[in-house]
């Protein structure tokens, strides 16, 4: 029982982190969130806010835009934005969420950069998440 | 990237914080690419759109966990769209059809029953069916989504056992105009060239397709070329609509829907008035023909049919955003641009004058002699997966045979019937009823009994209320072979159920010439079995009830085979060293061994294995590309036009009048309704419909609302319109957008609940060529109902 109000604590203490982490990153010119660097270079789980089934049955950008426009114009402007990569493709939907999706959702589209990857870090570490610039 | 130390502590403490619960998986390279922790991976082809993406699909204890794409492929390069990455997730799903389901009549319930009383059920319903009202009395419906295997062995049974043409696919209902116009134009079918024009092309010219969303990974290819190069390449977007593919377009031509005859008749007028045209290459490759008779006319005659459209003249037909200035800039960039490709889906094919449309195209090529050279090439975009390599090549249309024949030439008849072992005659001489046809005979009672395999019409098709009313009568016995239960199998008294992809072994044959196996990877759930075993097992139970021998030979070659490689891999043994050999299409090359060694596939002519095994002919006519250009060859030219078609071996360049819309609007229905796909869902949503990420992004149909429109109307976002034709009215959740031009309207195909079907209201007129309906354009009336409701996605559930 201890270990498990521990865990609970520790999930929690982890999104309020990365949530304020967010929030005190979000106005900065280069838009950038805050993510983890090569330090914790882990998926992370969302703690998405609840939402009722039928709320569900909206697209992410649907209300993403107006909660998160820097992210969502990073994105519609990069080429998984002009190219159609929707969110859930890589965050998941609903039921297995990633704030930080594993490099391994990357892979599916791109095993050959993945595994070539000169680096020890993350894909998004040069790349930058939602912009994602090439070479 | 320097973190300030406030940020290193956060991140610290939440990265220890999250170590602690293990939430937090280590990174490391070698399990970067595995997904999901799979035993095995296998490799096949996406099982949806046209491009032909190859990938792997990850199983883990024999089931399906994962899928990701194949770097090498020449196809997609390792790229997939949302619905490639997770289409395995519904193969286990529950409502997955897993026995044999049958009802005497359709108001009945089903109940279960073994395959043996099912393939008993089937060949007597056929069997009766034949005996009392003829053997034209039968049918097969089939589809783009077949394998090859599959429409190959159902339309043998068919011609050969059955002695019926009434074979058909659903591409009749996407891809005849582009067969109908490439036959008419270059004398053989599919494209010249493929994707590797792509990177090649300073010029593109993307007209009446979305392919941003119905062919995504393609257009990631033209979009890298774009993006690359900014200022050498142009993009040319023709559509009425503003979509997702118009973001990339440096010009953006938005005309009325159906004036795309008269804007490209004003592109031809521009390439022949300034002299833009290759002289030396329409004197040596091309002749100017018109009319039903094809009367051969020179350039000059050709020139005076283009008087009425001149730019300033075609642009006053086009309406919308059309300038002559911006007509002839087309033209010009078309012309002498390095490379010029076309690419074009079911804006150019679903339409009444759809060969024509399809013609026009073919003309700006042929006259800037923009083929058969890296970059430059007319590529119709493929809808289905194997729309090409089964049904169009497979002989899976009423008036066609397997490699490219045709039914009504009695030699090609009677070569056909010798490849199989049974007496000439066997096959009729006559075509048998085209889709619409087919469904108006089933309203008619003309035909009694038809097998509906993987496709729905009772939902696909256009107009769709009549003709579902005539499958639910029980004067026409109807079984429906599929994974899922959909609109059709609701009209069905016996359902099959059937081995998904990867669960069973075949080929597909995509967009590019370029046939792709997909081997089983995992067994299929319940009693569920491939096709090709269920038309081995009917054909030798119609035998016994017809007391045919001549049905059971259809077969003979196939005993014994087990369904799940051996039969297949027997019934493309066949199809290719026989059908295929000597034919444009020679497959013979491309056994399975050779296809289970490639990463991709093996684009046809293909008549050797080595030559197979380096991926084939990338350039259909060239010498030094297509082997057949060397063996067809009649002179020293470096292109040589073989089609079947063209006696004169040659490309004909058509003049073609503009002609509207089969239903324009009037004062009743004032708007123009068009429909399409988006990128989340697949057709008729059997499929998509049962992923949760893909159903969540689009849960319903939409209708796309021009600004404009909505304010005059009263629309807000998501407000409930409804949209009335002179075939009937649904209702849909308006989006308000700078999509569809100001008097036009955009609904979404894919919704299978009845208020918002939309194929209720679209017209069903055809094109007098191909017989292809005219989906893309109707006349409607709409008017705002109510603010927003919370409406349910709907997907078809078994005994409802």
């Amino acid at each position: 029982m201890k270990k498990i109000c521990a865990a609970i604590l520790a999930v929690g203490a982890v999104v309020l982190l990365v949530a304020c982490s967010s929030a005190v990153t979000g106005g900065k010119k280069d838009g950038a969130q805050s993510g983890p660097t090569s330090e914790s270079a882990g998926p992370i789980l969302a703690q998405h806010p609840p939402m009722s089934a039928q709320e569900k049955l909206r697209p992410c950008v649907e209300c993403h835009k107006e909660v998160t426009p820097e992210i969502y114009t990073q994105w519609y402007n990069s080429r998984h934005g002009i190219d159609i990569v929707k969110c859930y493709q890589c965050h998941g939907t609903y039921e297995q969420m990633y704030k930080v999706p594993p490099v391994s959702q990357c892979a599916i589209c791109h095993a050959g950069e993945t595994m070539n990857n000169p680096s020890a870090q993350p894909c998004w570490d040069c790349h930058l998440e939602h912009t994602f610039k090439g070479h | 990237m320097s973190l300030t130390r406030r940020d290193f502590i956060k991140r610290s403490a939440a990265m220890t914080a999250a170590s602690y619960v293990g939430i937090n998986l280590p990174f490391t390279h070698q399990n970067a690419a595995q997904a999901a922790d799979a035993d095995t991976w296998v490799r096949g082809t996406c099982r949806l759109c046209g491009v032909g993406c190859r990938l792997e699909m990850g199983v883990r204890n024999g089931r399906p966990v994962a899928l990701r794409g194949v770097p090498k492929a020449r196809t997609n390069y390792g790229y997939l769209c949302m619905k490639g990455m997770l289409f395995y997730k519904i193969m286990q799903h529950p409502e997955r059809l897993k026995v044999p389901l049958y009802r005497a009549r359709k108001d009945q319930p089903f109940r279960e029953i073994s395959w043996d009383e099912a393939l008993d059920i089937a060949a007597k319903e056929f069997a009766d069916a034949v005996r009392k009202y003829g053997n034209d009395s039968t049918a097969y419906y089939g589809s783009g989504q077949c394998l090859t295997e599959e429409t190959y062995l159902f339309q043998k049974v068919m011609r050969g056992g059955l002695k019926t043409n009434n074979v058909e696919g659903n591409p009749r209902l996407c891809m005849a105009s582009a067969v109908g116009g490439y036959l008419t134009s270059f004398g053989a079918d599919e494209p010249i060239g493929g994707y590797a024009n792509v990177e090649r092309s300073y010029c593109m010219f993307i007209i009446g397709s979305n392919m941003a969303e119905a062919h995504p990974v393609f257009f990631r290819r033209v979009m890298r070329q774009k993006l690359d190069n900014p200022d050498k390449v142009k993009i040319i977007n023709a559509d009425p609509r503003i979509s997702p593919t118009s973001r990339i377009a440096d010009m953006h031509m938005q005309f009325r829907p159906g004036t795309d005859l008269a804007l490209m008749n004003a592109m031809a007028y521009v390439i022949i008035d300034e002299e833009l045209y290759d002289q030396k290459f329409i004197d040596d490759y091309a002749v100017f023909r018109v009319g039903k008779d094809a009367k051969q006319v020179d350039l000059a005659s050709f020139k005076a049919d283009l008087e009425e459209y001149s730019p300033e003249k075609a642009a006053k037909i086009c309406g919308g955003n059309i300038t002559a200035d911006d007509i002839r800039t087309a033209a010009r960039w078309f012309a002498t641009s390095q490379g010029t490709l076309s690419m074009w889906c079911m804006g150019i094919n679903q339409r009444k004058q759809g060969v024509w449309a399809n013609n026009l195209i073919h003309n700006l090529h042929i006259l800037t002699g923009q083929l058969c050279k890296p970059g430059a090439d007319s590529l119709s975009l493929t809808g289905q997966p194997n729309a090409c390599g089964g049904v169009r090549e497979g002989g899976g249309l009423c008036h066609i045979l397997p490699g490219h024949r045709v039914v009504a030439n009695e030699k090609q008849r009677n070569q056909v019937e010798d490849a199989w072992g049974i007496p000439h005659g066997r096959i009729p001489p006559k075509p048998g009823y085209h889709t619409m046809a087919m469904f108006e005979a089933v309203n008619e009672k003309k035909i009694r009994a038809i097998w509906i395999n993987c496709t729905s019409p009772a939902q696909s098709l256009p107009n769709v209320t009549p003709y579902r009313k005539g499958m639910q009568s029980d004067d026409v016995f109807i079984v429906c072979s599929d994974i899922f239960p959909t609109k059709t199998t609701e009209c069905a008294n016996l359902i099959l159920p059937t081995a998904f992809h990867f669960e069973k072994t075949g080929v597909y044959g995509c967009t590019e010439r370029r046939s792709q196996i997909t081997p089983k990877a995992v067994d299929a759930p319940g009693e569920a079995m491939p096709e090709v075993w269920m038309v081995r097992e009917w054909a030798l139970r119609l035998a016994k009830e017809l007391n045919d021998p001549v049905i059971k030979q259809c077969v003979a070659p196939f005993m014994d085979k087990e369904p799940d490689y051996e039969l297949p891999k027997a019934i493309w043994d066949e199809y290719t060293q026989k059908l295929t050999k000597g034919r444009d299409n020679d497959l013979r090359g491309a056994t399975y061994e050779v296809l289970e060694s490639m990463d991709d596939g093996v684009q046809w002519p293909a008549p050797t294995k080595e030559f197979a095994l380096t991926g084939g002919t990338v350039m259909k006519f060239v010498r030094g590309s297509d082997p057949m250009a060397e063996t067809e060859a009649k002179d020293d030219k470096p292109y040589q036009f073989y089609g079947p078609a063209h006696p004169d071996r040659k490309l004909w360049i058509w003049s073609r009048p503009y002609v509207g819309a089969g239903e324009e609007p009037d004062a009743d229905y004032p708007l123009y309704l068009s429909t399409g796909r988006i990128i989340d869902h697949w057709h008729t949503t059997s499929m998509t419909g049962r992923i949760p990420e893909l159903m969540r992004a689009n849960p319903y149909s939409y209708v796309e609302i021009n600004p404009k429109d909505a304010a005059r109307m009263g629309v807000r976002p998501n407000d409930m319109v409804e949209i009335e034709t002179r075939r009937g009215k649904v209702e849909m959740p308006a989006k308000v957008v700078e999509g569809p031009m100001e008097g036009m309207l955009f609904a979404y195909w894919h919704d299978m609940d009845e208020d918002r079907m939309i194929n209720k209201v679209v017209n069903d007129a055809y094109d007098p060529g191909s017989k292809e309906p005219e989906f893309k354009i109707c006349a409607c009336r709409a008017r705002r109902i109510s603010g927003p409701k919370a409406l349910k996605p709907y997907i078809t559930r078994l005994n409802e």
